[in-house]
């Protein structure tokens, strides 16, 4: 029998272990006592603390619908049926301009990819330009990218790509099926980074079927950049996919990770973001981000916010995509509302 | 049954015994047996939700009041409470639900959540949609707001 803590989560362990003092140290150094919690509109999101505005402020919104030729081990796609579908700029440009009229904040643009690892973004850069002129906040995934993309995501003015890092090349074939290299992210990587578009690049830990391989090459890659935030994911199963039954990593070893990557980007924002399994191990991994002094994450679990409290953080809360972090839009009034543990 | 529809998509299609009760916003149907209420989501609920991937509820022998939640889930587009359609105490939990709770998204009436005893029964479903008209007038309510939202994606 399983039970909720649907309104009064019990105080969480505030204890910081030995293994992550450093890190935590490091955050509160580089960083003070902020910690910011995000619930883009992609999901209804109500705890004890915290609800957002349930209307549509932050969207995603697939430039391929819900078709992506790579067919990936751990999605097939399934990612993409949730998100609004745009066949061609001119409808990206009308779920704009029906988004701005209602008052919303931004657009996560996305889509399936190519066999080759891009996203059809490019034919699409004058209606994410339409976007940025409506006063919209613009994230994009850009796949690997071209010279062309790159400057072309720049000139249109968005205000973050992201761009998923993979650390080995087994992953890369054995889960993205795709014939590339570390060398061919990385390419696309400094190509973002060089024509001055905020870059974001995502971790997704635990890619390969579960297992930690690869993450550690993966930052130590983004480590050569400068880069606007890391943002860290979890491998989610879903179902009816081949990874439907794999384990995700445990959460001590996702704390290692942070750790690491706490130490590795002392003064670059890192986050946890929306991808990661949900329950117990979602609460364990949140509540190990904040004791390695990770800088935010996207949709806490019940009791994190409460727990950022008892450890002396000040939250702030956010309804855009958590890659926009330190951008406009935090609010800290509900802050004031935390339980005290 | 009520059919209710929306849009194009095959799968904005959605029946809504009009033999049960149903929470106005958090989709749970309510269905009087004798002196229990079995309790799960509706066909809409679980269409809004997407793959539910984690379910808690309180435990066997906790009163629970109309309006307030009686358990919490997450899925791929929400996370919050479930709240209760009715007053009353949890007299048994569907485990093999609460621990595999896609099991609401291939058959959500006959996968239920929780047996209720109910406190005020006759009060709590007074004002709580039943029968194809009340069903109707509020489903369509729902539907305009998730539009309105842009949150219906039919088309």
């Amino acid at each position: 029998m399983q039970e909720v803590h649907a309104q009064s989560q019990d105080c969480l362990d505030t204890a910081i272990p030995a293994l992550y003092q450093p890190a935590w140290e490091s955050a509160r150094a580089n960083f003070g006592d902020r910690v910011f919690f995000y619930a883009p509109s992609i999901k209804h999101y109500k705890t004890s603390v915290y609800q957002n505005t349930s209307r549509p402020f932050f969207i995603p919104v697939s430039v391929t619908g819900s078709s992506c030729q790579l067919g990936c081990e751990h999605c097939r796609g399934r990612i993409l049926k949730s998100m609004h579908a745009a066949a061609a700029p001119a409808e990206l440009l009308e779920i704009g301009e029906r988004l701005a009229r209602r008052g919303a904040g931004g657009v996560l643009v996305s889509g399936g990819s190519r066999a080759d690892g891009t996203v059809p973004l490019t034919e699409y850069l004058g209606a994410i330009r339409g976007l940025k002129e409506m006063g919209l906040k613009v994230a994009v995934h850009t796949g690997l990218v071209d010279e062309r993309l790159a400057d072309g995501l720049a000139e249109a003015g968005v205000d973050s790509a992201m761009i998923d890092i993979i650390g080995a090349n087994e992953t890369i074939k054995r889960v993205y099926h795709l014939d590339a290299s570390t060398a061919d992210f990385e390419r696309s990587l400094a190509l973002l980074c060089r024509s001055g578009v905020k870059t974001s690049p995502h971790i997704v830990l635990g890619l390969d079927f579960g297992n930690i391989s690869g993450e550690m090459q993966a930052m130590e890659m983004i480590s050569n950049y400068e880069i606007w935030s890391l943002v860290l994911v979890v491998i989610t199963p879903q179902p009816d996919t081949p990874m439907a039954a794999v384990l995700p990593p445990r959460p001590a070893e996702l704390g290692n990770l942070f750790v690491k990557a706490r130490r590795m980007f002392p003064r670059t924002p890192v986050l946890l973001g929306c991808a990661r399994p949900a329950g117990s191990h979602k609460t364990e991994t949140d509540a190990l981000a904040l004791k390695a002094g990770i800088n935010g994450i996207a949709y806490p679990a019940e009791g994190i916010v409460e727990l950022a409290g008892a450890l002396g953080l000040k939250p702030g809360f956010s309804e855009h995509c958590c890659s926009l972090i330190f951008q406009e839009g935090i609010d800290d009034s509900q802050g004031e509302q935390l339980a005290s543990c | 049954m009520v059919l209710i529809s929306a849009g194009t998509k095959e799968d904005c299609r959605w029946d809504l015994p009009d033999e049960f009760y149903y929470h106005r916003k958090d989709h749970i149907w309510a269905k009087v047996e004798g002196n229990i209420v079995r309790m799960g989501v509706d066909a809409f609920g679980q269409w809004a939700a997407g793959t539910l991937a984690q379910m808690r509820t309180f435990p066997v022998g906790r009163a629970i009041r109309k309006g307030h939640a009686f358990g919490n889930l997450e899925s791929g587009k929400f996370i919050g409470p479930m709240r209760s359609p009715v007053s009353g105490k949890i007299v048994e939990i569907n485990s093999e639900v609460v621990a595999n709770p896609s099991m609401v998204n291939e058959d959500n009436y006959g996968n239920w959540i929780v047996l209720v005893e109910p406190s005020s029964l006759e009060e709590d479903l007074a004002d709580l949609p039943n029968g194809e008209a009340a069903i109707r007038e509020w489903m369509e309510a729902e539907l305009q707001e998730f539009k309105d939202k842009d949150l219906l994606n039919c088309d």
